[in-house]
């Protein structure tokens, strides 16, 4: 009886211990955040108490102590748990490794392709007005051929399927789109290639054969005569900077490198000359940028990051997209295209490489921007504007007009 | 604020025992920073709700004076406690059952009354019956009056048991209040029973959840098939006993932290070998208040004749299915429990244990069914359900699906399983019994080892932000 007692009572001073030591380190590392969340509150009911309260418990849960590695433990422990899933179902692995989004319920049918169908002729009416075409371009995903080798019964989510049921929709509102998933299928490149298996992006080389197939279809359906010869789109004229298992992607990130593992990530940049001017909405207003491809368009900082959990490789490209707007001129170009992307993040890449072959480029971002887009391109004038929205986002509704 | 969180664990525990340990010179100054603590406990949840514990807390402090001073006024008495009764339940409908009770209105008439959206006070149901409870076993002599209120509102809003339980009774914590020692054994016994409760939680209650609540969803879309139906009602069955059973084990290591003992609230109730010794061992605190406040109030058994007892035990499965929640589910909960157990007391033995294999099969099938009423957020899911569970309406007896549940979760099913049984509490038995020999060394070694290791399993679970639902919070 006495044994029983005795190894509760290590047990219980340990926990203790561990418990106390613990606390105080947590206390210290997230003391700066409370503060600040303190210093700011402005409490003028009570729900705004629960507020502060909501955020005070958030701050304590991000910001743990050695979050990260606590992170790759819980990947550590799945692994060893030969689990397929992670997080309620949300991601789930396949065979080859790719991390993919998963949900036991379809989300978007038929009334939501109408609705959204209906939304972008808004957009086309407005745009008819000024005699400006609009194009739509949907980014598959891992499913644009159809097919991924998965685990049995796990629901992975194929949000590519959608992309028919929205052309179809878009067709009747007679507004043009672009289907990438016949020159993926047919580019001769392995999945591997063409997406990260941690980050729900196209690689920069997936990006790239859409930039190339856009210029292709926007040459043979419009006047706009971008790069005839082909030489902007000819892989040869660019130069890869190989990062090997180098990047932690968005999907990665929830589950850990442990789990993950490692993309390895390219950097493609022009080996011609380029000469460019990015400007971009900023919190205090608008930041510049001048000079090359790689000085202008590409935030090296990012490739510098060591922490897998803060650095997101991808968005080294045009800063990413937390940003209303930006405008890219090209000032080898000026007399050529003039042409709007109202983008995601998917497009950060494909805005880059398209500004080679363009006069301007600007990229919107709908979700950070506050004016209504059909008063912007009142005032603004386009040559062509290019909707394009990951198909993954399809039934959040993002974009409003 | 939930036990199972970063903020509770790693922020308030060690600041609350710190705090506690420090003012141990003196037992009041003691009592009045755990009041303070709970307090701010609760507040941090919802602040408007804190307004209606304190308001409850002051105003059963004022019964309880009243009481005690008008208990030779037999008519006085019956007038207050009744006053009592309808303040308590009162407010206990205002924020738990009027919403239900309009809209059901609304439906049947055809009305447009403006239905109640008010939020519900957390733990409502619990500290509500504490406060009765207290008040009552005042009027009738075996608890005494609780002049401070600071006290009273210790008893009331204890943090360890005020969002879930146990329900304690007053006279088993009267004397504790002032007169409890805090000694190393309590407290480690209270740790250790703490982080067991922990690993349940999160460990098997929050696996079984994910199970339950995604087989849950797909039920009002798609027809599932049979195995899965099985695989949704079974999982439930075990989060939902994991969860509550792991919250008491919480509440009870909690309060041997501080000194206070509670009663158990969980005997393993899934080796029931009849429905009617099932609710012996389930959430015993619940059935106690209404066997105490409410079915011997009746007369209980001891009736005339049989027609008032069945009476008597159909008004204690109402209430209680009532209590459980405000939706037609939970009273068809209470209503099939009632007709089980009556069932069980016409054709039983009741001097008679009979735990063979089919009795055991035969009560774990019937409280499995209950849940899935229990569980359904209407009758028609829950009809759904078993026309699937019984193959009247099913696509296949297997599917994906349920290959998939078992592989990813099947490790955490079987640990459910074997740790609904006491081989825990028989394991430690032979311990100290030392009748493993050397092997038994080795296993009280390796205690703080496994107690630690889960420790570090549940805060990587919960830094990680994983699936952390309180099921019976909702009550």
């Amino acid at each position: 009886m006495k044994n029983f007692f005795i190894k509760k009572e290590f047990t219980a001073l340990t926990f203790l211990f561990l418990l106390l030591t613990y606390s105080m380190l947590n206390l210290h590392h997230t003391y700066p955040f409370l503060k600040s969340l303190f210093l700011n509150k402005d409490i003028a009911s009570l729900n705004d108490v629960n507020t502060l309260t909501d955020n005070l418990e958030y701050a304590m849960q991000d910001n743990f102590f050695q979050k990260y590695s606590y992170i790759e433990n819980y990947g550590a422990l799945q692994l060893l748990l030969e689990k397929h899933e992670m997080n309620q179902f949300s991601i789930g692995v396949d065979r080859d490794g790719f991390l993919h989004p998963s949900n036991f319920i379809e989300s978007f049918d038929q009334k939501q392709a109408k609705d959204l169908a209906k939304n972008v002729s808004a957009l086309k009416k407005k745009l008819d007005e000024q005699k400006t075409e609009l194009l739509v371009m949907t980014p598959p995903d891992r499913f644009y051929d159809g097919k991924i080798n998965g685990y049995l019964g796990i629901p992975y989510s194929n949000f590519s399927q959608y992309i028919d049921l929205y052309y179809n929709c878009l067709s009747s509102y007679d507004i043009d789109s672009l289907d990438l998933r016949p020159a993926f299928i047919h580019s001769g490149l392995a999945k591997e290639q063409l997406y990260y298996k941690t980050d729900h992006h196209w690689t920069i080389r997936g990006a790239f054969l859409a930039f190339q197939e856009l210029i292709t279809f926007l040459n043979e359906n419009y006047a706009l005569q971008l790069d005839p010869d082909g030489y902007y789109r000819d892989w040869n004229h660019y130069t890869t900077i190989h990062y090997p298992n180098a990047y932690l992607g968005s999907y990665g990130r929830k589950t850990g490198a442990v789990y993950a593992g490692l993309d390895d990530f390219d950097l493609i940049l022009p080996k011609f000359n380029t000469s460019f001017e990015f400007k971009r909405t900023n919190e205090e207003g608008f930041i510049t940028y001048q000079g090359s491809f790689e000085d202008t368009l590409i935030n090296k900082s990012i490739l510098t990051i060591k922490d897998l959990f803060q650095q997101d490789l991808y968005s080294c490209y045009l800063d990413g997209v937390l940003y209303s707007y930006g405008k890219i001129t090209n000032r080898l170009n000026p007399n050529g295209a003039k042409i709007l992307l109202i983008r995601d993040s998917y497009s950060s890449p494909l805005a880059a490489f398209l500004s080679s072959v363009c006069g301007e480029v600007d990229v919107l971002y709908p979700v950070l921007f506050e004016e209504s887009i059909l008063s912007f391109l009142s005032e603004n004038h386009y040559d062509m504007v290019i909707l394009s929205g990951y198909c993954g986002t399809l039934p959040e509704k993002l974009i409003h007009f | 604020m939930i036990f199972s969180s970063i903020l509770f664990l790693f922020y308030f525990l060690p600041l609350v025992i710190s705090g506690y340990y420090l003012l141990c010179f003196s037992r009041k100054l003691q009592n009045y920073f755990l009041f303070f603590a709970s307090i701010f406990f609760y507040a941090w949840g919802n602040i408007k709700s804190t307004f209606i514990l304190l308001f409850s807390i002051l105003i059963n402090y004022i019964f309880g004076l009243m009481v005690t001073y008008c208990k030779s006024k037999k008519h006085l008495l019956r007038y207050l406690l009744t006053l009592m009764c309808a303040t308590n339940l009162g407010i206990l409908f205002i924020y738990k059952y009027s919403g239900f009770v309009v809209r059901n209105i609304n439906d049947f008439t055809q009305k447009n009354y403006i239905v109640p959206q008010l939020a519900l006070p957390l733990g409502i149901s619990f500290f509500t019956f504490q406060a009765i409870s207290y008040v009552i076993d005042v009027s009738r002599g075996t608890a005494r009056v609780q002049k401070n209120p600071f006290y009273l509102g210790l008893y009331i809003a204890l943090f360890p048991q005020l969002i879930a339980g146990p329900i304690v009774k007053y006279a088993a914590i009267e004397k504790q209040i002032l007169f409890r020692k805090n000694t190393l054994r309590k407290f480690s016994v209270g740790c250790c029973r703490f982080l067991t409760g922990l690993g349940k939680k999160i460990i098997i209650a929050n696996t079984m959840a994910i199970v339950a609540d995604k087989i849950y969803q797909l039920i009002p879309l798609y027809t599932i098939s049979v195995s899965l139906a099985w695989l949704g009602s079974i999982a439930y069955s075990l989060q939902i006993f994991f969860d509550f059973s792991a919250y008491s084990d919480m509440a009870i290591g909690l309060g041997l932290i501080f000194g206070f003992e509670f009663d158990e609230n969980f005997n393993y109730p899934y080796m029931s070998a009849s429905v009617t010794e099932f609710w012996r061992r389930w959430h015993i605190s619940l059935t106690t208040w209404f066997k105490d406040y409410v079915y011997f109030p009746l007369g209980g058994s001891r009736v005339k004749n049989n027609d008032i007892m069945v009476r008597n035990m159909l008004i204690v499965w109402l209430l209680t299915g009532i209590w459980h929640g405000a939706e037609w589910t939970f009273l068809f909960w209470g209503l099939y429990h009632f007709f089980i157990i009556l069932l069980e007391k016409v054709f039983r033995n009741p001097h008679k244990k009979n735990h063979s294999i089919v009795n055991h099969i035969y009560t774990l099938l019937m409280i499995n069914w209950g849940w899935v009423l229990f569980r359904s957020s209407n009758l028609s899911i829950a009809l759904s359900l078993f026309q699937t569970m019984f193959g009247i309406k099913y696509k296949g007896i297997f599917c994906d699906y349920t290959i998939l549940f078992l592989k990813e979760y099947g490790i955490f099913l079987i640990f459910g399983i074997i740790f609904s049984t006491p081989v825990a509490k028989r394991c430690n038995r032979l311990l100290v019994e030392n009748r493993f020999g050397i092997a038994g060394f080795f296993m009280n070694v390796s205690y703080l080892f496994c107690i630690i290791c889960i420790f570090f399993v549940c805060v990587t679970y919960l830094v990680k932000g994983s699936y952390n639902p309180f099921i019976y919070f909702n009550f």
